[in-house]
């Protein structure tokens, strides 16, 4: 019987093993985890007929080699690089056949941050508290079970899948841009109240850089600073919810992602757009990004219908 | 303090029912999280705090103003019923708290016993002994996997956290802020004062209970030396 298998040859900055995440834990403290950029993660799974939960790899910036031990099929998402299968250019958002012994080679990144390898079947570990998302902060997941990255010399086996149909692609209108300065949509929610109205004007009226510090816990923005109000110094630590856009005291705003804590005591002036955080997901630091403020019930339905489409309840 | 909504993400409501820390906020915090999350399948997951509920419900099925509705009306009848006829105390189904005893071996390691002791005028064995004579409540688990919020501190030892945090901060270490005091159940950042280390786990994802302090608990510490220290360490992982 052949192994199914992928062994990794070679890693550029860091990859991660994820699936949709850890549920079911946040009163116990636990984050949910899981892929930064849904979106391209919930493509992969498509284009290969997995389910939509099935665990990818999430690539940092490219720069990936690995070799596979048994036949299969591959879709690689996301950021902007070069794919190539023995030498061979293969394209992106693509489902495409793999022979066992053959070399995948994935390029550094053009434009956009995280790149996500989706396997046919998707990729098997052992699940800790439901889920192999890779948590470093909380030494949960991946393939020691310990929240560590992927190194190379690693081997990850996958799912003996049913014959995937290879050639199905995205049509170039869903594809995202990564190129240019995102327009990221904001909600009202938490203390937006207590923040005054140019506070709320001021964020929407300039363009914020991702700072270098960012990670899969929080992006952190530079920008002109957002006044907090005296009284809102003594918040509660609260539940902190993925999309929540935190106001400390420099009033420079972190947009909570996947691996936040679950808990956290900084004011907050409303919430990103579920679907626009996968677009800031993939810029990098000292690039830039703007927001406009949303209305909820649009953003619902925008919702209600992505989640349909890949058949997933939104995340929580 | 009046109960309040407020929209925390597309698909979930922060339900806020306090602005205090205080163990009868925290009663009614955990006797309306249990209500919460017995209305229906709608309701996907809750993360309770000091006197809020983060609480996350299916948006493909239900309308998040439907659903901020029963959460306030699900608040108001717990809260009631405890109100009129102090119900809460007296119900077989309220257990009296768990008591546990944390061993602290104060001063293992890297600490701010020192510290603490000059910010709050005090000798460090008389920092150890108000640390020790406080019975603490678990407010609520946050922040990290079993980092359990105890309050509330001596007021004689409150300091505030450091301006710097630390970068790793070892699993087991005892440290205090303000008002709090905590173990970290996982080496991770962390700014609040370390008085010393205990050997007891408190998260292991394959153990039963996967946390052993959970809220509503209570807690005390008991100072151990180093050689009970690190016995302790070996027999729970031998």
């Amino acid at each position: 019987m052949t192994t199914r298998r992928l062994r990794i040859d070679h890693i550029g900055l860091q990859a991660s093993l994820q699936d949709f995440g850890r549920f079911g834990y946040l009163a116990q403290g636990v984050t949910r985890g899981g892929p930064l950029d849904e979106s391209a993660f919930l493509w992969g799974n498509r284009l290969l007929a997995n389910p939509p939960r099935a665990a990818q790899l999430e690539i940092l910036m490219g720069q990936f080699r690995a070799t596979f031990l048994a036949d299969t099929a591959i879709a690689v998402c996301g950021a902007e690089v070069s794919v190539e299968v023995d030498g061979r250019t293969c394209p992106l958002w693509q489902s495409i056949a793999v022979k066992a012994g053959q070399q995948l080679s994935i390029g550094m990144a053009s434009a956009g941050l995280r790149v996500y390898l989706a396997i046919a079947g998707g990729f098997q570990a052992t699940a800790q508290l439901g889920s192999v998302s890779t948590v470093s902060r909380e030494h949960l997941g991946g393939l020691q079970q310990n929240g560590e990255s992927l190194q190379a010399g690693d081997e990850i086996d996958f799912a003996a899948a049913p014959q995937a149909t290879v050639g199905r692609r995205i049509g170039w209108a869903y594809r995202p841009q990564y190129q240019q300065t995102p327009t990221i949509g904001l909600l009202p929610g938490y203390q937006y109240e207590q923040f005054s109205d140019s506070a709320r004007a001021l964020l929407v009226a300039h363009e914020y850089q991702l700072q270098q510090d960012s990670n899969r816990m929080g992006i952190r923005l530079q920008g002109p600073a957002i006044a907090i109000d005296q009284q809102q110094h003594g918040l509660l630590s609260e539940g902190l919810a993925i999309g929540a856009l935190q106001v400390p005291p420099d009033g420079q705003p972190i947009v909570m992602m996947h691996d936040r804590q679950t808990l956290g005591g900084y004011p907050k002036l409303g919430f990103v757009n579920p679907l626009d955080l996968s677009l800031l997901a993939q810029r990098r630091p000292g690039q830039t990004i703007r927001f406009h403020w949303q209305q909820l019930s649009t953003v619902t339905q925008q919702v209600r219908r992505f989640y349909r489409f890949f058949g997933i309840t939104a995340p929580y | 303090m009046n109960i309040q909504c407020q929209r925390a993400a597309i698909n979930a409501w922060l339900l806020v029912l306090d602005n205090r820390i205080a163990v009868d906020v925290s009663e009614r915090v955990h006797a309306v999280n249990q209500a919460v999350r017995e209305l229906g399948t709608f309701i996907m997951e809750t993360s309770p705090a000091y006197a809020s509920i983060l609480v996350y419900f299916d948006i493909r099925r239900v309308n998040a103003e439907a659903v901020r509705d029963e959460l306030m009306d699900c608040a108001t009848r717990v809260l009631g019923a405890s109100l009129q006829n102090k119900a809460l105390q007296n119900s077989d189904e309220v257990k009296p708290a768990r008591q546990h005893e944390v061993p602290v071996c104060y001063g293992y390691g890297e600490h701010d016993l020192a510290a603490v002791a000059e910010h709050c005028g005090l000798s460090v064995a008389e920092v150890i002994e108000y640390h020790q004579q406080t019975t603490y409540r678990v407010y609520a688990l946050g922040f990290a996997p079993g980092f359990a919020y105890l309050g509330e501190l001596d007021e004689r030892i409150r300091i505030p956290r450091l301006a710097t945090p630390r970068a790793k901060v070892p699993a087991g270490s005892v440290a205090i802020a303000e008002a709090q005091t905590a173990i970290y159940p996982i080496a991770s950042p962390g700014g609040w004062r370390i008085l010393g280390r205990t050997p007891m786990p408190l998260f292991d994802p394959a153990a039963q209970p996967m946390c052993p302090l959970q809220p509503g608990d209570e807690v005390r510490f008991v100072a151990i030396d180093e050689q009970r220290f690190e016995q302790w360490l070996l027999e729970v992982n031998p």
